[in-house]
């Protein structure tokens, strides 16, 4: 970055948003040089914008002149990603903070994206209603960071993450062309890109949310067990009970003791759990505490308490609420090493956690979204002591090692910004990052949005040994087959029964999925089902229903597949976390697992609803599943026409050379290849 | 953590040590604990105000670190970040270390090349030495003020010609002035018995010269309650020096006041020292941090401390139990609970639990309560633009509640938010013991 491209910037970028508002002295430059995260790195100044009609232009001048910048708002990230590393700008998007409108009958608010998501929270009861995501930070985090962190919450075990409560966004990418997604748009679900990209593909304008009534009745159960394993197992087995709690968090008791209230509990005391279950049924609320208590002491509980009562169940929160704080006072700095593993690996990986902090002589406590898997080991220290920060991060490490071995994700909800990039290159393939690196680099190809976020920068892959699904012989006959069509540039027609491919050109050869219906992994305790994607949705449903399961999706004769290539009804993406895909050139690259949260790289998975089979062939799919039908929606996409200058550039990331239903790309992505 | 120095200054007019809630710590420890989470961001009224890291209390902790750390060469290159905190102790109160912000951030406004310097701040100093000059310079302004003669100068624009343009701001604050100040009449408000006082009134300075009304109240309601009471005949509790000016100036002010009360309790072993304004009262039971590592003084100065009470506190539900309310029936009341309060001594709710069982439903809970009104000391006529973004949202936050009668507990508060009464919003800005007084009568 040249000097005078900076300052030629600055001008211009000063006639858009005013003198005032563009600040390169140094005080200012070293406010904005951290964030949460033990990251530090120096912009080269600041830009304030508080007309979200200016993102636009601005980031037009950033990109003319090659100038890095990172989106920023409350800065309380903790992976580094509200921080510069280039030496760039840092836009300060917190003045952007109108709630636009709140609609109650469609279910929609509209906000900037530096609307506090606790502000929002407090329009909204007013209302009667609710936004799901409740992260511990919503005190200051912002909807913008929480869209582009993809960030969860206690009560996200009921009602879904960011990505699953969001129905639109109006986008700057990263040349500051302005662009919307929205849920009901025909083609490959882009907007699910946005959720979890931490400002690496663009810049969050306005976000459209879905938001819900409060509901009538709640109930929240704290109770204690004599072991981690017991209180772990309770929750499992509430789930798989077919109860679906708005919250279920287990604490541990060196949280509770760091808290100074080991008074409080019962001397065999291990861990608490704090329950909450909340519908429109009084019955409901009273069949599924019984069932919970139940369950509870089943699994060796040694005291339940239970409240309807604001202000008592409030008290029954106060320890899990106090868990981080009492840390806080205690020590300088607290790493929450954020991950999370398959339900039904829980149990064994909080045993090597535990392991692992006593043989580093560390002092942390345990937090757990439990009913998510989803785990917190709360370490202190003083990053004064660059003896202990080192020892920290070379257990932390550790830690990161175990949950990629069980199956999990280096990060659930914290994002992976500059501290977890390395790990990356553990968990993925070559072939995923590979893709990952291509979409950013088609959508950003000056590397200026956030750049070095999210993405690692090194090239030394060493995927760690994980607990994974196979791959069939079937698919290992599929990939042979599309890498010889690759070197002789065979165009290919993908499909699944070839029900809904007509007229196919001459040139195409069709490849159909129809021997891909094996059921590859079912966890009951995890309530998860890996299936091809040949299957009939009818034969998954029958499948589960056997097993006594539910699934929310129509027992049609599609293959599972052809449902997520149609994008036929809107809960479908709610439902999905991970895929198997075969790339035109015959890569064989995996998204997710069996992860209930996983935000390491971006949302793959939930891009390829809708795409027609013209990205990649889906070979096997992760679906949640349910214990009984309560009632889901099922609502029919509308598949509205809504082509961007990011759909042909997606198409381009997956499929360079336009091989796969290369009839469908004018339509699909407006352009040809 | 051998590399860092570990106290931000060397010099002797800071404290090197301060009294955290986590115990007592040096500056570089003190500031260490925030651990940048960003959790009081949204507390902090200068940030609300204008949404910039420069102005939240995290900013302002981690430009202190790294002055200490060397990283930040020069505390005047960031003294828009330090100068613009207004010391409410928002942020600590909700922070989950408890950090120390705003006595952080004052010892680093120390170091400001001009900390202390000013030439106000040095004439009232002085001049406040010999007590009939200061009246009489008082008394001769505040004619000038009647004559609208300040205003004049404003508008000719010789504040800016003086080069004090923040006087022009503190003009337009000024309230009607008192006639008398309280020190001159306060005998014949006190009771005449004066033997084995259950109380001891402290007069404050903004009490004194400007808000003479509500130390009459006080003292007509603490004799009503606790009877017998005499007045201490103190100093100035030395907020003023700590805050704007030299930090010895305000222990020999703390010390004087410590003798005359370890004096007065020789008669009345069991008396209280009571005062009427927050910022005042939580200063003097926070004068045991001036005189860590001075074992005697710092004894002198817990005991003195422990022994201080605002006016607030000692107004309880039952001295109020039986009262038919005539006057105030129709009337909407709300409470603004002033900074060093509900910030600082943790009086969050005793006002409530005194008002509610007498005004029921007249009692309107006002949103963001705690959150400053941008007066803050002396803050209201150097940062005005700020202390007015501030008091905007305070008073649009009244106007929801569209109360008659808005309560606060602070002199500063009275000023500024009588201000925005006459700007913004019409409602009766009152200290909460003139409600009181008025209630017993």
């Amino acid at each position: 970055m040249k000097t005078s491209e900076i300052e030629k910037a600055i001008e211009e970028i000063s006639d858009i948003v005013g003198y005032n508002n563009v600040k390169t002295d140094e005080a200012t430059k070293l406010v904005y040089s951290y964030d949460a995260s033990m990251v530090r790195a120096k912009p080269c100044g600041v830009i304030n914008i508080n007309d979200i009609e200016l993102i636009s232009p601005v980031v037009k001048v950033l990109y003319s002149h090659s100038i890095p910048y990172t989106p920023r708002l409350a800065g309380s990230n903790l992976s580094g990603g509200a921080t510069n590393q280039k030496g760039g700008f840092i836009i300060n998007l917190c003045g952007c903070d109108k709630i636009r409108q709140i609609d109650t009958l469609k279910g929609i608010a509209v906000v900037e994206p530096g609307v506090v998501n606790l502000k929002l929270q407090k329009e909204l009861e007013k209302f009667g209603f609710f936004y799901p995501p409740d992260p511990a930070s919503q005190k200051v985090s912002t909807i913008g960071g929480n869209i582009a962190e993809n960030a969860g919450g206690p009560q996200c075990l009921k009602y879904g993450v960011t990505s699953n409560n969001i129905i639109r966004l109006d986008v700057v990418l990263p040349d500051g062309t302005e662009a919307h997604f929205d849920l009901n748009d025909k083609g490959p679900q882009i907007i699910s890109l946005f959720a979890g990209s931490e400002g690496t593909l663009g810049i969050i304008k306005k976000a459209y949310l879905k938001i819900l009534p409060i509901p009538k009745y709640f109930l929240t159960i704290y109770s204690e067990f004599k072991t981690l394993e017991d209180s772990m197992k309770a929750v499992t087995d509430t789930i798989k009970k077919g109860i679906i709690p708005k919250a279920m968090e287990v604490t541990d008791k060196l949280s509770i003791k760091a808290a100074g209230k080991e008074k409080e509990i019962d001397k065999e005391t291990e861990a608490m759990l704090i329950t909450e279950i909340d519908s429109d049924s009084e019955e409901e609320i009273k069949s599924q505490k019984e069932e919970i208590i139940k369950i509870f002491n089943f699994n060796g509980a040694l005291k339940t308490e239970t409240s309807c009562d604001k202000n008592k169940s409030e008290e029954l929160w106060k320890l899990r609420k106090e868990a981080y704080p009492s840390l806080a006072r205690i020590a300088n700095n607290i790493l929450v090493e954020d991950g999370c593993v398959p339900r039904s690996e829980l149990v064994s990986t909080v045993k090597k956690i535990k392991r692992i902090l006593e043989e580093n002589a560390i002092t942390a406590g345990l937090v757990f979204h439990a009913g998510d898997g989803n785990i917190h080991p709360n370490i202190v220290f003083d990053e004064r002591d660059v003896k202990e920060t080192n020892r920290i991060r070379k257990a932390a490490k550790e830690i990161i090692k175990e949950y990629i071995t069980a199956g999990g994700t280096i990060s659930a909800e914290h994002g992976v910004g500059v501290e977890k990039r390395g790990f990356i290159l553990l968990q993925h393939s070559k072939e995923t990052i590979n893709l990952i690196r291509r979409i950013k680099k088609e959508m950003d190809e000056k590397n200026v949005s956030n750049p070095d976020k999210k993405i690692p920068v090194r090239n030394d892959f060493e995927k760690l040994e994980r607990i994974e699904f196979e791959i069939s012989e079937n698919v290992k006959i599929l990939i042979k087959e599309i890498k010889k069509r690759y070197e002789e540039k065979i165009p290919t027609a993908v499909t699944g029964y070839g029900t809904q491919l007509k007229e196919i050109p001459q040139n195409v050869e069709k490849i159909d999925t129809m021997d891909l219906k094996k059921v590859l992994n079912f966890d009951k305790d995890n309530m998860t089902i890996t299936a091809e994607a040949g299957m009939k949705a009818k034969n998954l449903v029958d499948f589960l229903k056997s097993e006594g399961f539910y699934i929310p999706i129509p027992p049609s004769e599609s293959s599972l597949g052809g449902i997520i290539a149609r994008n036929d009804f809107l809960e479908l993406r709610d439902l999905i976390l991970s895929m198997d895909i075969i790339l035109s050139n015959g890569e064989f690259a995996r998204f997710g697992g069996k992860n209930i949260k996983d935000n390491s790289v971006y949302d793959i998975p939930k891009l390829m609803i809708g795409s027609m089979g013209s990205l990649g062939i889906i070979t096997s799919v992760s679906f949640k599943i349910f214990k009984e039908n309560r009632n889901f929606k099922i609502t029919k996409t509308k598949n509205e026409k809504n082509i961007t200058p990011v759909h042909i550039k997606i198409k381009k990331a997956f499929d360079p050379d336009n091989l796969f239903n290369p009839f469908m790309t004018e339509e699909l992505y407006g352009a040809k290849l | 953590m051998k590399n860092y120095k570990n106290e931000l200054f060397t010099e002797k007019i800071h404290l090197h040590e301060l009294i955290t809630k986590n115990g007592v710590k040096n500056i570089y420890d003190a500031v260490s604990q925030c651990t940048r989470c960003g959790y009081c961001l949204e507390s902090c009224p200068s940030y609300v105000a204008d949404k910039k890291e420069n102005y939240s209390p995290r900013g302002r902790n981690q430009t202190i670190r790294m002055l200490i750390e060397g990283k930040q060469k020069d505390v005047n290159l960031a003294k828009d970040i330090i100068d613009t905190c207004l010391l409410c102790g928002a942020c600590t109160n909700i922070c989950y270390g408890s950090v120390a912000t705003p006595d952080i951030t004052l010892e680093a406004r120390r170091e400001e090349r001009d900390f202390g310097n000013s030439f106000i701040y040095k004439a009232i100093i002085n001049i406040r030495k010999k007590r009939k000059t200061f009246d009489l310079i008082l008394k001769t302004f505040y004619i000038m003020h009647g004559m609208k003669l300040d205003k004049l100068a404003d508008k000719l624009g010789m504040f800016d010609f003086l080069g004090y343009p923040s006087l022009s701001n503190a003009v337009k604050k000024l309230i009607k002035p008192p006639k008398k100040f309280l020190h001159e009449e306060i005998n014949d408000l006190m009771p005449k018995e004066a033997e084995k006082a259950g109380w001891i009134y402290f007069l404050t300075c903004g009490t004194d010269y400007m808000f003479t009304n509500v130390g009459k109240s006080s003292i007509s309601v603490l004799k009503k309650i606790y009877g017998n009471g005499i007045f201490m005949k103190n100093l100035c509790c030395g907020l003023i020096s700590y805050n704007y000016g030299s930090l010895n100036d305000a222990k020999e002010h703390a010390l004087k006041n410590i003798e005359i009360f370890e004096e007065l309790r020789k008669e009345n072993p069991n008396a209280f020292i009571v005062a009427d304004c927050s910022s005042c009262v939580a200063f003097m039971k926070s004068y045991p941090q001036m005189f860590l590592g001075e074992e005697e003084n710092y004894k002198r100065a817990l005991e003195f401390s422990s022994k201080v009470k605002d006016i607030i506190e000692v107004v309880k539900p039952e001295h109020l139990s039986d009262i038919k309310l005539d006057g105030l029936k129709d009337k909407k009341i709300t409470i603004h609970h002033s900074c060093k309060a509900y910030n600082d001594q943790g009086l969050k709710d005793e006002e409530e639990k005194v008002l509610k069982p007498i005004l029921k439903e007249n009692l309107i809970e006002l949103n963001e309560s705690n959150m400053c009104c941008g007066g803050a000391g002396a803050y209201s006529f150097t940062k005005p633009e700020f202390s007015n973004k501030i008091l905007y949202r305070k008073m649009k936050n009244i106007s929801e509640t569209q109360a008659d009668i808005t309560l606060v507990s602070s002199t500063s508060c009275l000023m500024q938010m009588g201000y925005g009464s006459k700007t913004h919003y019409s409602t009766e800005v009152k200290h909460y013991v003139e409600l009181i007084d008025e209630i017993l009568k």
